[in-house]
């Protein structure tokens, strides 16, 4: 790009030097300069004529210099006019170069290759990077949008991924997919086969070719019609949101008191073997005897070899020194029963499905925490690193020690249990899915000497009434799509909740205080994620999300170092209460796509800031947050008789907040900031800055600030005290006539209701 | 100073400001020489050199040049020229000469700036700057110079040198231009309160009283008729009043000026 | 002011550029020795820095860079063109009176001050340049990881603000320098400058906003909002730099009105400044003449 410019400039150089020169030897220019050497007054002999003075005779050099000057101003200005700035339309770029929006890439089928998703890069007239959609329904209803039209600009052009030579067909599970390679085609040039079998994880695909005949032959197999770019444009598609994952939340917090109502029932299994230590070797032979009766064991791993499946081994009384290996879907029960491992590796290690533990105090764990080959190669970014990233967490965190290993046993359930551990609490690997409720883990002091309280890879779990204190990570989640977290605490780890490659959770009411790094943090690139009704409190970051549609919601943010990153794209963040935090909220991603309106920003040293990236409105359309320090312009501080404004007065401020700017930054903090933010200069900026789309580093600013807060009652309380606040944030995503039913609840979707059918959980919520 | 034709005709000029008479019915002939202008304060010797250099049109009566037609026909130094501070003596004389398509060095030269040409305005002594006005009123050579009062404020030795600047100019003097053909022809016009120097210097002289013209003509014809043998009784027996000449400290302090609100 | 008013002949032995370059070259080397306009030409580099680094547009780009200049440059210009120019030919009488008795016209003495002073305006409107330059080698993307392109943004565009930007200078230019022929004193010129400041950036835009209530044809309107120097600006600098960037729109202004006008500002005070520079005397002499006459009939 400078390299670019820089040769221009030297053409314009060159032609000015040429210019320049021509222009010299004009006899106007002579004149003018008076570079003629004229005869010298006979009567005035003056014998020093080449002196430079002002009577004129300057430097040739100078003079050539001052006429290419002039001409390369010349040059340069017509140039200006001539030269069409608006028109010239790049080439397509690689896509992994472009700013991503969409579909999220990093489903399974993606990854392995086995799905195609059919993918777009938009040049936008005031955005410096190229956007990016995976899913062509994406691009569509994003070139529609006002608000990418008033952050990004235009679009300049648009160029779609064409399958005309790549062989695309659809398999029986509605994936797209192909074999050769396909080709970039302006967008308006395209023809797209619309209402195919191709689905994408979000919904129906369209499916672009440069060519009608192939569009045609494709449609003749896989089904669907054939439209024209300027129909595609008309078109609305069926194609998930973050308002869809909004829908769902409650929709999974039922699933998982399901699966804990499932579980329960699970665990309550006859009693087959009580655990006794007076009993030696011989009784345990009589014992065999007896199969109708309750049997001794003289250990529980004695116990546990002879109980039949789907049976209950009791553990009463007292401390057991030693480590259990469990290979059938029994219940352990203890009554106040210790398990004291000896030191190194599990103490219980599970492989079958339907496990149950319970009511155990597990200690004496091995202090080995992971392989740390595994660990020593940081994650890449492209596909491959993450294979290999993927490969490496596999086997170097799945096989550490841990109060609890299970290895490939669906099913486990894990209740009223107290870890203390020196490594993981519970290690779950290869879909050992688990209910994990009412469980304690107690970690090591320093995170750097322990492990996960609860680590789980390729497993989903359901988490609640749980308590994890020091440690590592809380919960320390790899490929865990549809895991939920709830109604759990977690007390000096370094992340409390971390999700890796993971989709599709719910993590909702937990308390989270005191991390060394993050609350709950998201890495990778997932989606459809929700993080609803946390109150975390004294963390660095509360709340840290990642990938795409997520809904961040309810949660309740305090005196964090930075409450809430918005660093998931496409996503929805609202209702969070942002409190006394150092930083109140922070956009991180490069592409302004997320809605965030609704929440309450109060006492933040700083409400709200921005990275890179163009201007960020935090709004919903005439619906903003609530922000401690926005005002009124004072045209409207005027009261009328009654004692109202004098001018008709809405939910929302008429005056734009700008939590970025340094002016609007201090007014929660010195009302006298208003009499400097009303100055004229400090207007006239802020009136100029968004009024222009394109790339403003670190600006956000909320049309629609809103006058009173949303949830006042979670503020007195996260502000008053430090017991733990959460949202009734069930009853509101469940009824339909909230607070605000008539705004859109998001720009993607919005004429679809809030869910009504789905039944409020009334059984199983713990604690 | 042969009668020949005049450089400038002078005639029945009259001029008046805000509808009082400064000049009335002033009539006279501008001749290669010197020509001194006498007066008081206020009677009216500006304006008339003004008048004579075109900057002040006559409310009535004209003022014709008949000299040799050339670029500049008439050079012009004002009472308080004032000159760019930030320039050389050079570039200040340059920008004169330039305008004439000349260079400035003769012209210093012949005023004795030469080693002075480089030093800005502003570090130029008063003698020094009314030197350059001169030189600025020579370049290209006028045949009729106007000097408005060109030794006002300068010492007795300065005064001395800018009257005999104005002769050699004028070519009564053996000068170094007293050579060529023009020079003969060339006229200085010079208003003073110098009346020793008149004595010495002037050619011819223009006594004025109360804006009209009390005595003119050749130096020894204005004496006779009067009766005087100095321009300082010629001063004393036009001017009634006047004890002795003008006091040359309110000479140069006061000035008669285009505002031409004088005493009377 | 043609030469001596005598009827000696009038001899062009120069020619008329030699004259005006004369007076461009000494006007040029005043301006340059004159540490005012120095300093106001680094104020204003200061006040656009401070605006490029309080509204960070000048991060990202020539586009957003240009808006935040906008407002300022509006009130700055005029400014920095006023205060170069309302002293301009306010030379004392005695200068102009030497000067008078050289063959030289009026018109070339104005050209010559007026070429020289539109010179330096350039000159002085360097800082405008300089936050381009500085643009263009630091705003670039914020992270190398993505595949960047310019967009709609490019350094012509900020060349035309550019030459909007003198454009906007010039009629401030030559109108403060009427003042200085027309005003008799510093301090006259000063507040007649501060007139035609005021008059011009504010008063103008009043103006037509006054005719808006009117019967005039909304046909006229872009025309209308052309005619101050400033709406002819902001019209020129929306139609083709800032709306270029806009989604595809235009008709902010005419844009044949809105050089036109600016030309026409220039023009009309140039042509002002030559007619009161070579009629201001005259006319007072005309006065004396004929209040003279009167005064000898009456005394008749």
């Amino acid at each position: 790009m400078k390299a670019t410019h820089i040769y221009i400039l030297f053409i314009i150089y060159l032609s000015a030097l040429v210019i320049g020169r021509a222009a010299r030897v004009t006899p106007t220019a002579d004149e003018f300069e008076g570079c003629t050497r004229r005869t010298i007054s006979a009567r005035v002999v003056d014998p020093n004529v080449s002196r430079i003075d002002l009577s004129g005779d300057g430097a040739r050099l100078l003079r050539h210099f001052a006429w290419s000057t002039v001409a390369l101003i010349t040059v340069l200005v017509v140039a200006a006019f001539v030269v069409d700035v608006g028109v010239a339309a790049p080439d397509p770029v690689a896509y992994d170069r472009t700013a991503e929006l969409g579909v999220s890439a990093e489903t399974d089928d993606v990854m392995a290759g086995r799905r195609e998703i059919p993918k777009a890069q938009v040049f936008y007239s005031q955005f410096q990077y190229v956007v990016g959609y995976a899913g062509i329904e994406t691009m569509v209803s994003d070139l529609d949008d006002s608000y990418t039209r008033r952050q990004l600009g235009y679009p300049t052009a648009a160029y779609v991924q064409t399958y005309d030579d790549a062989a695309p067909s659809v398999d029986d599970r509605g994936r797209l997919t192909a074999t050769g390679s396909t080709t970039w085609t302006p967008a308006d040039e395209a023809v797209y086969v619309i209402g195919s079998d191709a689905r994408t994880t979000a919904g129906e695909t369209v499916v672009p070719f440069a060519d009608r005949d192939a569009a045609d032959s494709f449609v003749t197999a896989e089904g669907g019609t054939v439209s024209t770019w300027t129909t595609l444009r008309e078109r609305r598609f069926e194609v998930d949101t973050a308002a869809t994952v909004r829908e769902a939340v409650p929709e999974r917090w039922t699933r998982a008191t399901e699966r804990i109502d499932r579980a329960t029932a699970r665990t309550d299994r006859p009693v087959s073997v009580v655990v006794d230590r007076e009993t030696d070797a011989n009784h345990e032979a009589d014992a065999n005897h007896e199969a109708d009766s309750i049997r001794r064991a003289g250990s529980i791993q004695e116990a546990v070899d002879v109980a039949p499946p789907n049976t209950t081994v009791v553990v009463p009384e007292g401390t057991y020194e030693e480590r259990i290996r469990i290979e059938k879907p029994i219940t352990l029960t203890g009554r106040g029963a210790r398990l004291r491992g000896n030191g190194t590796e599990s103490v219980i290690t599970v492989r079958s499905a339907n496990v149950s533990i319970t009511g155990i105090r597990i200690s004496g764990t091995g202090n080995r925490t992971r392989d740390d080959e595994a660990i020593s190669q940081p994650p890449g970014s492209d596909a491959d690193d993450d294979a290999a990233w993927d490969e490496l967490i596999r086997t170097g965190y799945g096989y550490g020690d841990a109060g609890i290993l299970a290895d490939d046993s669906p099913g486990l359930v894990v209740t009223n249990t107290t870890i203390e551990t020196n490594a993981s609490g519970i290690l779950l690997r290869e879909g050992s899915d688990a209910v994990i409720r009412n469980v304690r883990v107690t970690g090591t002091e320093g995170w750097e000497n322990g492990f996960m309280g609860v680590t789980a890879l390729n497993s989903r779990i359901t988490v609640a009434g749980s308590t994890f204190t020091g440690g590592r990570d809380g919960i320390y989640l790899h490929r865990g799509d549809g895991s939920v977290i709830r109604n759990s605490t977690f007390r000096e780890t370094r992340y409390g909740i971390h999700l890796m490659y993971t989709s599709d959770t719910l993590l909702a009411d937990n308390v989270i205080r005191d991390q060394e790094f993050g609350g709950i943090t998201v890495m990778t690139r997932p989606e459809g994620n929700a993080i609803v009704g946390n109150d975390i409190r004294r963390t660095p970051t509360a709340i840290q999300p990642s990938g795409i549609r997520s809904y961040v919601g309810y949660n309740t943010l305090v005196n964090n170092e930075l409450g809430l990153s918005t660093s998931a794209r496409e996503s929805v963040y609202e209702y969070n209460v942002i409190a006394d935090n150092g930083m109140g909220a922070r956009s991180t991603t490069v592409i302004p796509s997320s809605l965030i309106a609704r929440n309450d920003f109060v006492g933040n040293d700083r409400h709200a800031s921005a990275g890179s990236g163009p201007l960020r409105i935090w709004a919903d359309g005439d619906h903003g947050n609530y922000w401690e320090g926005a005002y009124e312009s004072p045209s409207l501080w005027l009261t009328g008789p009654n004692g109202a404004p004098a001018r008709t007065s809405s939910g929302t401020f008429d005056r734009t907040y700008r939590p970025s700017s340094p002016v609007d930054a201090t007014l929660h903090r010195n009302p006298a900031a208003t009499t400097l933010a009303e100055s004229p200069s400090v207007r006239a900026l802020a009136a100029l800055r968004g009024s222009v789309p394109g790339a403003r580093t670190g600006s956000v600013i909320d049309p629609a600030p809103v006058r009173t807060p949303h949830a006042p009652d979670r503020i007195a309380r996260a502000t008053d005290s430090s017991g733990p606040t959460h949202a009734a944030w069930r009853q509101d995503l469940l009824n339909e006539s909230r607070n605000d039913a008539n705004s859109t609840t998001t720009r993607r979707m919005d004429t679809k209701p809030i869910m009504e059918t789905q039944p409020m959980a009334t059984t199983g919520v713990p604690q | 100073m042969t009668d020949e034709r005049p450089l400038v005709r002078v005639d029945d000029v009259t001029r008046t400001y805000g509808g009082v008479a400064v000049l009335t019915d002033v009539a006279f002939d501008v001749r290669a020489g010197i020509t001194a202008v006498i007066g008081p304060n206020g009677s009216g010797k500006s304006t008339l050199l003004r008048a004579l250099v075109g900057d002040t049109a006559p409310t009535d009566g004209t003022v014709r040049y008949h000299g040799p037609a050339t670029a500049r026909p008439i050079g012009y130094l004002p009472q308080r020229a004032s000159f760019r501070g930030s320039f050389t003596a050079r570039e200040t004389l340059a920008f004169y000469a330039r305008l004439l398509d000349e260079t400035p060095d003769g012209y210093l030269e012949r005023v004795g700036l030469s080693d002075a040409a480089d030093r800005s305005v502003e570090d130029l002594s008063g003698g020094m700057r009314r030197l350059l006005g001169i030189a600025q009123a020579t370049i290209g050579d006028p045949p009729v110079l106007v000097l408005d009062e060109p030794t006002s404020g300068l010492d007795p030795g300065m005064r001395e040198r800018i009257f005999e600047l104005a002769g050699q100019y004028a070519g009564t003097d053996a000068g170094v231009n007293a050579t060529t053909d023009t020079e003969a022809n060339a006229a200085v016009v010079v208003s003073t309160h110098d009346l020793e120097l008149v004595d010495r210097y002037a050619d011819r002289v223009l006594c004025l009283r109360h804006g009209a013209v009390a005595a003119s003509g050749p130096l020894s014809a204005v004496y006779a008729d009067h009766d005087v043998d100095t321009a300082a009784d010629l001063y004393r027996s036009v001017v009634p009043g006047a004890s002795s000449v003008a006091d040359p400290a309110t000479d140069s302090a006061e000035s008669v000026h285009v505002t031409g609100v004088s005493t009377r | 002011m043609t030469g001596p008013r005598h009827g000696g002949v009038h001899a062009m032995t120069g020619s008329r550029a030699r004259v005006i370059g004369a007076v461009l070259r000494r006007e040029i080397a005043t301006i340059r020795r004159t540490p005012g306009y120095w300093i106001a030409s680094l104020g204003l580099l200061v006040v656009l820095a401070g605006v490029l680094a309080v509204g960070g547009g000048g991060e990202t780009g020539f586009v957003p860079t240009i808006v935040d200049l906008l407002l300022p440059t509006e009130l700055l210009v005029p400014v920095v063109a006023v205060v170069l120019g309302y002293r301009a030919l306010l030379t004392d009488a005695e200068e102009l009176a030497m000067i008078r008795t050289y063959p030289i016209s009026t018109v070339e003495y104005v050209c010559g001050i007026v070429a020289a002073r539109f010179a330096a305006l350039l000159g002085m409107l360097v800082p405008f340049a300089l936050v381009g330059g500085y643009v263009w080698l630091t705003a670039s993307p914020d992270t190398t990881i993505y595949a960047t392109h310019t967009g709609v943004d490019s350094p012509l565009l900020f060349v035309r603000f550019l030459a909007f930007v003198v454009l906007l200078g010039l009629p401030y230019l030559s109108l403060a320098m009427v003042v200085g022929a027309v005003a008799n004193s510093r301090r006259g010129a000063l507040a007649l400058a501060a007139l035609v400041l005021i008059g011009g950036v504010l008063g103008g835009d009043l103006a037509v906003v006054g005719t808006l209530g009117g019967d005039a044809g909304v046909a006229s309107f872009p025309a209308r909002v052309a005619i101050p120097p400033n709406g002819a600006f902001r019209g020129l600098v929306f139609e083709h730099v800032i709306g270029v960037a806009l989604p595809p729109d235009d008709g902010f202004v005419s844009s044949a009105a809105a050089v036109g006008s600016l030309l026409g500002w220039t023009a009309i005070g140039v042509g002002a400044s030559i007619a009161a520079l070579a009629f201001g005397d005259a006319v007072t002499d005309r006065l004396a003449r004929v209040r003279g006459r009167v005064e000898s009939l009456r005394g008749r």
